[in-house]
């Protein structure tokens, strides 16, 4: 197993300007929590999966270089839209406390929450659990119920 | 906004996390390319002709899917209304669709509800349209497990599956487990029926257009995502039909006039057949979303104590 450094966090800041003709009540919720022009990849132990409609919930701990412990909260998409697209709840609950790394959009409030787009598991494999949320040029994903 | 947190998170470890965070900034554009491959989309072909019932109508049956693709996957590239074009329900460059024409107030408060406004917006709004449109978000239908209503519920963006008898149709939404039974067999609107989120929905054939009337639709309802009110005298016709076996066309009229000046019709909007079964869609009180309306509720405290 890959194995990854006990805290690694990369993020991304995009200046462009945003040009967007995505609605603004994309995602319910989307616009006033998450920052769809940023992206960060954050890794950590997952310590908890909450599968459930309209969107599930997983949490993952990411240890700094002082040794303090901040629980990561993540959001994807519903229940049904990701196990349509190949995500099992066995892949969180066969991996708990285990290293995973997740991309997403961060919160806008500087809390420990994003968005997540993907999930990177200990085997390799790359599960997507939510439609595109960042495209790269600052704009906010679409429709997400 | 995300300001309800588990009571274990301080914010100077938050603080801490995210300035890591943004110490670590690289190239937006390099992280873009290494972020997942999804897949590229491909629209279904028309399948032949469309199956009909013993009493000569097309058959609407089946899980159906806006879009073209046939499928729900946020594996396939852009994955969204507003990615892939192909998961959209039409293409604005080949058929634009008009604009609903509001009355005066009614223009007013979609544009202090910023419900078109681009996306990022709502941070550069003055207080007390944040506070409008955070009034309003709180009652959002999907954050509150509320069923859409019609005619919302036909394109929310998830599955819809039809199944069709003579003389009936039956519409098993899967967003929140809701459903709608349509009697097509010709008979007229109960007289002053009460208002709920489907309303009294009757149908009746042209040609090979199923044609469904609906009248008494609870005003809780929404007719689109931006567009979240309507009068008690809303009249909404939907016109059905399936051009091909793997196709269906969709295509919706309001009649408000309490809120606009002349009715609005949609243009075409097109579903694609799936052969996957719907499945369970719990989502209720207690529901993990409640953090998110938590949130706003504390946004929207924040604000008002300013003023």
């Amino acid at each position: 197993m890959k194995r990854h450094l006990p805290l690694a966090v990369f993020g991304v800041l995009v200046l462009s300007p945003v040009l967007s003709v995505v609605p603004a009540f994309a995602h319910h919720g989307f616009q006033f929590e998450y920052d769809g022009s940023k992206y960060v990849t954050i890794t950590g132990v997952l310590r908890k999966v909450e599968w459930e409609n309209p969107h599930i919930y997983f949490n993952v701990d990411v240890t700094s270089k002082d040794g303090k412990v901040t629980s990561w909260r993540f959001e994807g998409s519903s229940v049904t839209l990701v196990r349509r697209s190949g995500v099992k709840l066995s892949d969180f609950n066969d991996n708990m406390g285990k290293t995973i790394s997740v991309k997403g959009c961060p919160a806008k409030s500087g809390l420990p929450r994003v968005a997540a787009e993907t999930v990177k598991l200990p085997d390799g494999r790359e599960i997507v659990v939510a439609r595109k949320r960042y495209f790269g040029d600052g704009k906010p994903g679409p429709d997400d119920n | 906004m995300a300001l309800h947190l588990p009571a274990r998170l301080s914010m100077p470890i938050a603080v801490s996390a995210l300035a890591l965070v943004s110490m670590a900034c690289v190239n937006a554009h390099a992280q873009d390319e290494s972020a997942y491959a999804r897949k590229a989309s491909k629209p279904l072909p028309d399948g032949g002709p469309a199956p009909r019932l013993a009493d000569g109508h097309p058959d609407l049956s089946g899980h159906w899917y806006l879009g073209l693709l046939g499928k729900e996957d946020a594996t396939l590239n852009g994955g969204g209304f507003g990615g892939d074009p192909l998961q959209r329900p039409f293409d604005p460059k080949v058929t634009p669709e008009e604009k609903p024409a509001f009355q005066p107030w009614a223009a007013e408060k979609i544009k202090q509800l910023n419900l078109n406004a681009p996306a990022g917006a709502y941070d550069k709004l003055p207080k007390d349209q944040k506070i409008a449109i955070l009034k309003n978000e709180i009652l959002h239908l999907s954050q509150n497990c509320m069923p859409h209503g019609v005619p919302g519920n036909f394109d929310a963006g998830h599955g819809v599956q039809l199944v069709q008898t003579p003389g009936l149709l039956v519409q098993l939404i899967e967003q929140n487990h809701d459903f709608r039974v349509v009697p097509t067999d010709g008979r007229p609107h109960t007289k002053d029926p009460d208002p709920s989120f489907n309303g009294e929905g009757i149908g009746h054939w042209e040609g090979d257009t199923l044609v469904i009337d609906t009248i008494a639709i609870d005003e809780r309802a929404w007719v689109t995502p931006r567009w979240t009110f309507h009068s008690p005298r809303e009249h909404v016709i939907q016109r059905i039909s399936r051009p091909s076996m793997n196709y269906l066309n969709y295509q919706v009229t309001v009649e408000d006039p309490g809120v606009l000046t002349k009715p609005w019709t949609t243009v075409i909007h097109h579903f694609s057949l799936s052969h996957e079964p719907l499945l369970e869609w719990y989502c209720g009180v207690g529901s993990h979303d409640d953090e998110d309306i938590a949130g706003m509720k504390d946004e929207l405290k924040k604000l008002e104590a300013t003023k």
